[in-house]
């Protein structure tokens, strides 16, 4: 094996890692949120469940992050993108900074700063679907700045999973509250209803973030001409 | 669409759920063993665990009629035909049986059930083994040494699963106690122990399993 066949060999496995801890890592959330959603489990029960629903999805939230920069760097070695050089670099640092950023609101989470860095993490994703999509959808019509069609339909796919994870968090704003409402003062059918409402809205775009994922894996992995 | 690539589909998403789900049940089984939270949480707790658990018991047993079927339709294995399609239903089988010994646990039909699956694993381990050091030293079963090293990870993967087995076993007891009769030093122990004692076969596993997907990916020529 050459040095180059090599490094690609490590960026494919790094990539298809990330993948794992991501749809795998998000099995472990899924599951255990809807243990925090029964209203017949304790309130101290849901309440650890959901502090161990936020540490497993740091899994998924560090995984989507990375998978920006590995995705361009396998790219630029195929010779399909033109973020290569500093541009890859400042590419890697930017997403390194941004994944400070996410953990930062996880570690800091009730603080002032990590609302301000959620905030700014809100923004950031907005940014990353908008930029992606526009790339993506040039590429179609233009054969730039992707060469391949398949490639700017990962990128469009990747975009598709950061807007759902924007979506999830927009669904889950209420859960948060009803949910603090239920652990201040209690459980009632009324609040149960209005609590499993949001969460089936954010499962809903949880559902839709997985099907994304697995028509970007087939599309990695059969690079079908189009 | 081709099938080969279907199945090279099938392989990864296998991956996805046996590594990724894996970090799930690792990260709960530490919070299982707090003594501070209540049996009630924890019983709970164990519930999670034991739901995210089951895909990668499952995933890992398909691995091998879907690893058989990349290899024959790559041409270097002999496993084709009939004795693929025995490959297959003999994994069906063999999911069976670990399904129902890992949800009848509590059963005499569970427990006799665990023990005909390690038999199966240990079985497995010894026959992948052998294979994978004949491909080595001549030509066959397995064409290509990288696909041998690949059978005989799994060969390891199978130690580590048996390792887990082991080392976990002293857990469901200990914590049927700590359900019915409440927290004790003794109880906290065993379960403590169990988990600490698995740690490093599921680390094992993990590495084991990122090489296996490091070889597919590069197919290294030796």
């Amino acid at each position: 094996m050459t040095g180059p066949e090599f490094w690609q060999s490590f960026w494919i496995l790094a990539h298809l890692l990330l993948f794992a801890y991501w749809l795998g890592g998000d099995l472990g959330v899924f599951y255990a949120s809807r243990y925090r959603n029964r209203g017949d489990v304790d309130i101290k029960t849901r309440l650890l469940i959901g502090k161990i629903t936020a540490a497993i999805d740091m899994s998924p939230r560090t995984t989507l992050v990375l998978m920006l920069p590995v995705g361009l760097t396998l790219a630029a070695n195929l010779g399909l993108s033109p973020v290569t050089g500093v541009w890859l670099a400042l590419v890697w640092i930017a997403s390194l900074a941004w994944l400070l950023l996410v953990w930062t609101v996880h570690l800091k989470k009730g603080t002032e700063r990590a609302r301000q860095f959620a905030n700014l993490d809100m923004l950031i994703r907005a940014a990353v679907v908008v930029v992606l999509t526009v790339a993506a959808i040039a590429t179609f019509v233009t054969g730039e700045p992707f060469v391949e069609n398949w490639l700017a339909l990962k990128v469009l796919l990747f975009a598709g999973t950061v807007f759902c994870g924007i979506m999830i968090r927009f669904a889950i704003k209420p859960y948060g509250v009803i949910f603090e409402e239920i652990v201040a003062e209690g459980s009632t059918p009324e609040r149960e209803a209005r609590f499993k409402s949001a969460a089936k809205v954010s499962r809903f775009w949880v559902k839709s973030l997985w099907a994304l994922l697995l028509v970007a894996a087939w599309v990695g992995i059969a690079k079908p001409w189009f | 669409m081709e099938a080969q690539g279907v199945w090279a589909f099938v392989h990864v998403m296998l991956l996805v759920y046996w590594l990724g789900a894996d970090l799930g049940v690792f990260y709960t089984a530490h919070q299982v063993i707090k003594p501070e939270l209540s049996a009630e949480t924890r019983a709970a707790l164990l519930k999670v665990l034991t739901f995210v658990d089951g895909f990668p018991r499952a995933v890992s047993i398909f691995m091998l009629p879907v690893g058989l079927q990349l290899a024959a339709g790559l041409g270097l294995s002999p496993v084709i035909g009939g004795w693929l399609w025995t490959a297959w239903i003999a994994a069906v089988l063999w999911f069976l049986i670990a399904y129902t010994a890992n949800t009848q646990r509590a059963t005499a039909t569970g427990q006799t059930l665990a023990k005909i699956d390690l038999a199966i694993r240990a079985v497995l381990l010894v026959v992948l083994a052998v294979a994978a050091i004949f491909s080595f030293v001549g030509e066959a079963p397995f064409a290509t040494n990288w696909l041998a090293l690949k059978v005989l990870l799994f060969a390891l993967l199978l130690v580590c699963g048996i390792g887990i087995r082991v080392t976990f076993a002293p857990f469901g007891p200990a914590f049927a106690e700590l359900v019915a009769d409440g927290s004790s030093p003794e109880t906290e122990a065993v379960l403590k122990r169990a988990v600490g004692r698995a740690v490093p076969f599921v680390i094992a596993l993990w590495v084991l399993l990122g090489a296996e997907a490091l070889i597919g990916i590069s197919q290294p020529y030796f």
